[in-house]
């Protein structure tokens, strides 16, 4: 039978739809092609709108429609701006969550941009008013008005220049400034949000702010100013593809520099973010500058995976190295470009030589990332740069007693390590199988079949997909994996109770679905030792309930 | 139950009977037997255990052969009831009784009964079992000198390993050694049927075997065929020397049933030194054709050597072992190739050389060309080797029924397959590369696959295309992965990964076209073609420029004419499975993007269209639903088909002529109800392939006529996920604003329809309607008939139900 792939008529189909998905609004295209349809979408569909507009669900193309409902509404009039606006407002109250805030502040700033520039003013100056006279209260309800209005006229600030209103963006600085020193955190985080969106609109007045106030060392302040910055980098990318922050990264890069090896973890998350962000936005500049950071603090002495308490210089290069390794891996998830990539990759794959725990498990995080969403990127280090340190990081142990007083408690500080290393070569089977030396990787994976139980299920995991991708590996290897499977599946469950029992059962029907599946496996039972280990399985009474159970799973 | 028969009760009686004069109650009684065996508890038969096997074991030597037949069912039985000492019991008796070499006329029925046992007997016991019975076996094998209680043996320990070998019956496995031992010797035994019979347990043993064990198996194996090599080139003949080497045969079609066995598992040590030897005998020099200078037979020397046997002396005897000598061997490169390709790499030339040579081994045959289209592409069929005539000389005493060269050529055949399935990561070479194959000729190997679509023999005629077929769908796949290129033009050739189609495309095309308009009979043959062709569709360079695409559309209507419904009667020349591959090709051809839509328009018109129109009558449903597929694809090239140099007055021309056609083919399978699902299906996007695409071209009340058809079909509940994206697909054609089809005639009855959906259940029914709602609405919706609103506030309203943050994607699209 010949067979060919689906006629054209329906791969047209497909590519249109994935077209239209962003534009297809059935309510809006009604809306566009007839206005008189007005009072019925007013009378039934506003309703729903309504109670969309402060869902903490909301996100993506959902928002994005209900933005553009609210826009046309007020185009087709449907509605009057005023009435809109009025109900928009009145949404808020106790029972709407904290992102339920930030996306009825989206909405009305929306609603806002569709009508006439008089009233659209006047709905901003109305604002600023408000926060100016604001004062520092303490009531909740007033505490919600301040941080709508606030994250409103961010949102408007990202979609005008508010430099074009008189006044208002030197009044609306020193608002966003003052509220930095706000005691609500919910106020202080809203004034950094609109601070970065404002300064999408009306760079000159607000950049300068956000870099002059960075440098001030003022230490409260730095995690808002860099969730500003951050906002400031995705906001303006979002909307102009990047031209806004190409022309300030000589102002931004520094202070982030400045911060990369600050002590507070928090500081140096938000830090990454904005270097990864500013990595997809312009990767030509930015990597190479991560690069350069990373080479920079390179040296870093940790034998036994942690530095001496007296080495200074190693600390910091540490905590430099983790941010460049998490900018990176920010990077890679938000799509950076695989080209530029792949010329610095070589240099971020040096960064598994660390010994430093965190900064290898940061960099073994990075690879994840990277051969997970860009293969390609990575896929010619994989063999000789990544492989060799996975391989070591799989045998890595390093275990401590911590002392709990009545008794003492065994912690391996290598566990996360090796569940990485192990996730990475599941992607890697999956993404780009060449990559995958047979014999060694056996090796990793019989000995995470015996090693803790999260990693244990995940090389379950592992062995289920390669039965029908690699079975060779398997096949030729299975004698190795009998030993570790048979220990799981005769764990003692006597001891065990209740929730723990159970996890128990499923730890071990785990194992034993494994074992089934290999030995479904054309060729498996041609191992004796296999094969004698499945018999002994098949003729142990405490497990034919599990086999029976697993049987009807099949069927 | 407690019928007469159903009882334990009855049993006394029935032991009875079973020693009645008459064969008929004894048959009863047994049979009666059994059902009460079958029927109760173990336990509640236990009193009776003894005597019942005694009665059975009797009843297994009865006069009758009915009789024994019923006992050795009931035996089955019997062993999974009676307890661990009686079946020891019974297979100590049998394994008397076949060992007694006194009794050969019952010998068969005991061995059955004995192998009944090994098949039957609780896994438990399997032990003890087996612990009886592989010494006895092995005795049996030693001492005895008749052929069949060796045979019996065999099979019983055969039987053995396979049921106990792996679960670890550890009497089995201490046994190994001796088995294996055993078995070796058994090769040599002057009875073919033994040696067959031992290869096969050696074939099963090396299933269970330690690492060790099977090393050294292997070893044994080796040596004794350079035992059996050397004493013959010694010209010694068989055994002269005092040691009696064993036949060669055996021991290299044992060792194929291991390596397919077990091949994974033998290393690159062993695999170093088999292949040289597998190798001798498959020496390309010695793949005769008829074709050959009629020195031809006598250089057979080479293999000769090896397969001279104390029992074959005369000429047919000795062809017919070189033949099945020369099949095991690539049998064996076949698995080889497919269980460890690694270790094989460093031989693998020298094994495509071989399976290449013996592809074309066809000693009593001549094709009457000699190598014309074998060699390189660029040739042309005016051959040097042609020259000593055109005398084809036929050997009129080689029947085709005796001759059984082709048994070679198909595994040949497999082994090249398994070589493109090796290689599919990166064909290139098997493009590329020149393997010198016999007489100073060289080819590269798909070229030399192509020479062979000449093949006489249907079998490996089909091998042939499938091979070729399967190597170009894999290097098309590595082409889309990067791996290899297929040059744009040929003179783009220099890198090694670039592949040159073009050069072959014209050529193959040729080569099916002749298989393709063979008279009759060639079946799968044909369906192979056909599918090769459609493979090359996808290839960049399709099936060629106008003239390649023609001549295939020709072809395709000889096998599509005479398939009207009035001559139904008369169409043995084609049956419909192969008009179904021919239709699948012209769907491949038309919806591939490799051919210049001008050719493919050309070909349509000139050719194949109304064959295509008429082919929607057939009788099966899938002849039907593939046609329809195929006019689907009909339409665009009658869009994007034209030159600026066409003149607009004979396109308007040929389109409306086109669309006449097409409207006539599809229409009334639109209208059908009582036709297959797929059908219907198929129909709807014919019916928007020809709207969106030809619209222009159709009157108005044709136009009115297919979308009330589309409607209805939109309105039954089997057909309207179809419907739904039929109309999204043709409300979404836009090329310039006038040329749109005109959907008011069902415009707000689709729309009232289309929102009723979406009150139903099914998310991805109310998903689809949303999105052709969107379409239909944007693209058609501002009509002056609907601009009143009603119609869209009644939408409206089942648009805002489904605004919910439970669903966000469902919302995004109702918004």
């Amino acid at each position: 039978m010949i067979q060919v792939g689906i006629s054209k008529v329906f791969v047209l189909h497909h590519t249109h739809f994935s077209r239209s998905l962003f534009l297809s609004r059935a309510t809006v295209s009604v809306l566009e092609v007839c206005p008189n349809a007005g009072p019925a979408v007013k009378a039934h569909t506003l309703e729903h709108a309504l109670v969309l507009s402060t869902s903490s669900l909301l996100q993506d193309l959902a928002l994005e429609s209900l933005l553009s409902f609210f826009k046309q509404l007020v185009i087709s009039s449907a509605i009057d701006f005023q009435e809109l606006m009025f109900l928009l407002r009145h949404k808020l109250d106790g029972k709407v969550g904290k992102h339920g805030v930030y996306n009825l502040a989206k909405c009305i700033a929306a609603t806002t941009t569709a009508t006439s520039q008089e009233t659209g003013k006047g709905v901003l100056e109305e604002m600023v008013g408000v926060l100016e006279g604001a004062g520092t209260p303490t009531d909740a309800d007033k505490l919600r008005q301040l941080q709508l209005s606030l994250l409103v006229t961010g949102d408007l600030g990202r979609i005008i220049d508010l430099n074009e209103i008189d006044g208002v963006a030197e009044r609306l600085k020193t608002i966003y400034l003052k509220n930095f020193e706000s005691t609500s955190d919910d106020l202080k985080h809203a004034a950094a949000h609109a601070l970065g969106n404002a300064s999408v609109g009306a760079r000159d007045t607000f950049l300068p702010a956000i870099v002059g106030k960075l440098d001030e060392d003022n230490k409260k302040q730095q995690y808002l100013l860099l969730s500003s910055l951050r906002e400031f980098i995705q906001s303006s990318f979002r909307r102009s593809g990047g031209e806004g922050v190409a022309s300030s990264i000589s102002t931004i890069v520094p202070p982030l520099e400045k911060h990369c090896a600050d002590e507070e973890e928090g500081v140096r998350t938000m830090v990454a973010e904005c270097m990864g962000s500013l990595a997809v936005v312009q990767p030509e500049f930015m990597l190479p500058k991560l690069a350069e950071i990373q080479s920079k603090h390179f040296n870093i002495n940790a034998p036994d995976g942690t530095i001496a308490e007296e080495d200074s210089e190693s600390k910091t290069n540490a905590l430099a190295c983790w941010t460049v390794g998490t900018s990176v891996k920010l990077a890679v998830a938000g799509k950076v470009d695989a080209t530029h990539l792949s010329s610095s990759m070589p240099t971020f794959v040096k960064l598994l030589q660390q010994k430093e725990l965190t900064v290898r498990n940061v960099a073994l995080l990075m690879v994840y990332s990277a051969v997970h969403h860009m293969p390609q990127a990575i896929a010619p280090l994989l063999k000789d740069f990544v492989m060799p340190s996975l391989y070591e990081v799989a045998e890595l142990k390093l275990e401590r007693k911590v002392d709990l007083g009545p008794f003492t408690h065994k912690v391996d500080d290598a566990l996360p390590l090796r569940k990485a290393a192990l996730s990475i070569f599941a992607t890697c089977l999956e993404n780009v199988p060449g990559s995958i030396d047979g014999v060694p990787f056996m090796i990793v994976l019989a000995k995470a079949l015996g090693d803790a139980e999260d990693i244990q299920l995940h090389a379950h995991q592992i062995i289920m997909s390669m039965c029908t991708r690699q079975p060779d590996f398997l096949v030729a290897s299975v004698d190795s994996l009998a030993e570790p499977l048979e220990k799981t599946l005769n764990k003692n469950t006597s001891k065990k109770t209740g929730t723990e029992l159970e996890r128990m059962n499923d730890w071990i029907k785990s194992a034993l679905r494994v074992t089934l599946a290999l030995s479904k496996l054309d060729g498996t039972m041609n191992s004796a030792s296999f094969a004698n280990f499945v018999g002994r399985v098949k003729n142990n009474s405490k497990l034919t309930g599990m086999l029976a159970e697993l049987d009807a799973e099949v069927h | 139950m407690d019928g007469s028969g159903g009882n334990v009760s009855s049993i006394p009686s029935l032991l009875k009977k079973t020693e009645h004069y008459d064969k008929d109650e004894r048959y009863m009684a047994t049979s009666d037997l059994c059902e009460v065996l079958k029927r109760q508890q173990p336990s509640s038969i236990s009193e009776y255990e003894r005597p019942i096997c005694t009665a059975v074991l009797r009843l297994l030597h009865d006069k009758s052969n009915d009789v024994q037949a019923i006992a050795v069912k009931t035996l089955s039985v019997l062993l999974t009831t009676v307890q661990e000492e009686q079946v020891l019991e019974i297979a100590d008796s049998l394994a008397d009784q076949v060992l007694d070499a006194s009794k050969s006329e019952l010998r068969d029925v005991y061995a059955i009964g004995l192998r009944t046992l090994v098949k039957t007997v609780p896994l438990s016991m399997g032990n003890k079992v087996a612990q009886r019975l592989v010494g006895r076996l092995l005795d049996g094998i030693r001492t005895s000198a008749n052929e069949e209680i060796v045979l019996a043996c065999l099979d019983a320990l055969t039987d053995l390993l396979q049921r106990f070998g792996q679960c670890g019956a550890l009497s089995v496995t201490r046994q190994h050694e001796p088995i294996l031992q055993m078995c070796l010797t058994q090769l040599a035994s002057p009875f073919p049927v033994v040696r067959k019979r031992a290869g096969t347990t050696i074939g099963c043993l090396s299933v269970v075997l330690s690492d060790a064990l099977l090393m050294r198996m292997v070893e044994a194996l080796l040596t004794q065929m350079d035992l059996a090599t050397t004493t013959s080139k010694n010209g010694n003949g068989a055994g002269k020397d005092g040691t009696t080497p064993s036949d060669t045969r055996a021991l290299i079609r044992t060792m194929c049933t291991v390596s397919s066995a077990v091949g994974h598992r033998l290393g690159q040590e062993q695999i170093d030194r088999i292949l040289p030897i597998f190798l001798r005998f498959t020496k390309p020099q010695d793949a005769v054709t008829g074709d050959d200078d009629d020195d031809g037979d006598n250089i057979e020397g080479g293999i000769d050597d090896f397969v001279v046997m104390k029992d074959a002396t005369d000429e047919d005897a000795l062809a017919l072992a070189r033949t099945e000598l020369r099949e095991s061997c690539f049998m064996g490169f076949e698995s080889f190739v497919l269980r460890c390709p690694k270790q094989v790499e460093p031989h693998l030339e020298k094994i495509i050389q071989a399976a290449l040579a013996y592809m074309r081994y066809d000693p009593n045959y001549s094709y009457g060309d000699d190598n014309a289209s074998d060699g390189d592409g660029e040739e042309d069929d005016e051959d040097p080797y042609d020259d000593d005539g055109d005398d084809e000389y036929e050997d009129d005493e080689d029947d085709d029924d005796d001759d059984e060269s082709w048994k070679v050529r198909r595994s040949a055949l497999r082994a090249l397959r398994a070589v493109v399935e090796a290689k599919k990561h990166d064909p290139s070479t098997l493009w590329k590369q020149e393997y010198s194959i016999r007489k100073g000729q060289k080819s590269t190997f798909a070229n030399a696959l192509v020479g062979r679509f000449k093949e006489r023999e249907e079998n490996c005629r089909v091998g042939v295309i499938d091979c070729f077929t399967r190597l170009l769908s894999v290097t098309i796949d590595a082409d889309n992965a990067g791996v290899v290129h297929f040059a744009d033009s040929p003179d783009t050739m220099d890198a090694t990964n670039t592949i040159d189609l073009h050069s072959y495309a014209p050529k193959l095309v040729k080569a099916c076209e002749r298989i393709l308009s063979t008279k009759k009979g060639n079946e799968r043959s044909k369906s192979s073609v056909l599918a090769l062709l459609a493979t090359l569709c996808r290839a960049p360079s399709g099936l060629g420029g106008e003239s390649e695409i023609a001549s295939v559309f020709a072809h395709v209507k000889a096998f599509l004419s005479g398939s009207d419904t009035s001559y139904a009667l008369h169409r043995e020349g084609t049956s419909k499975a192969l008009r179904l591959d021919a239709l699948s090709l012209v769907r491949a051809t038309l919806c591939s993007e490799n051919h210049d839509p001008v050719h493919i328009r050309k070909g349509l018109l000139t050719t194949l269209l109304p064959e295509l129109c008429q082919a929607v009558k057939e009788q099966w449903y899938k002849v039907i639903a593939e046609a329809l597929r195929a006019l689907a694809a009909v339409p665009r090239f009658f869009v994007e088909g034209y030159g600026p140099e066409d003149d607009p007055t004979t396109r308007q021309k040929e389109g409306v002529e086109v669309t006449d056609m097409l409207y006539t083919a599809i229409e009334p399978l639109l209208a059908a109800h009582d036709v297959d699902q797929e059908i219907k299906e198929c129909a709807l996007q014919a019916c928007a392939s020809l709207l969106s695409n030809l619209h222009a071209n159709m009157a108005r009340d044709k136009q009115e006529r297919l979308l009330k058809l589309l409607l209805d079909r939109l309105r039954n509940e089997t057909t309207r996920i179809a419907a739904i994206k039929t109309l999204s697909s043709i409300a979404a054609t836009t090329s310039g604003s006038n040329d749109r089809v005109d959907l008011s005639p069902i415009l707000a009855d689709s729309i009232a329809c289309l929102s009723s959906f979406l009150k139903l259940q099914s998310r991805s029914l109310k998903q689809s309607s949303l999105e052709a709602l969107d379409i239909v609405i944007r693209k058609h919706g501002a009509h002056p008939e609907l601009a009143g609103g009603e119609l869209y506030s009644s939408a409206v309203q089942d648009f805002a139900a489904l605004v919910v943050d439970s669903d966000l994607h469902l919302s995004h699209l109702s918004l």
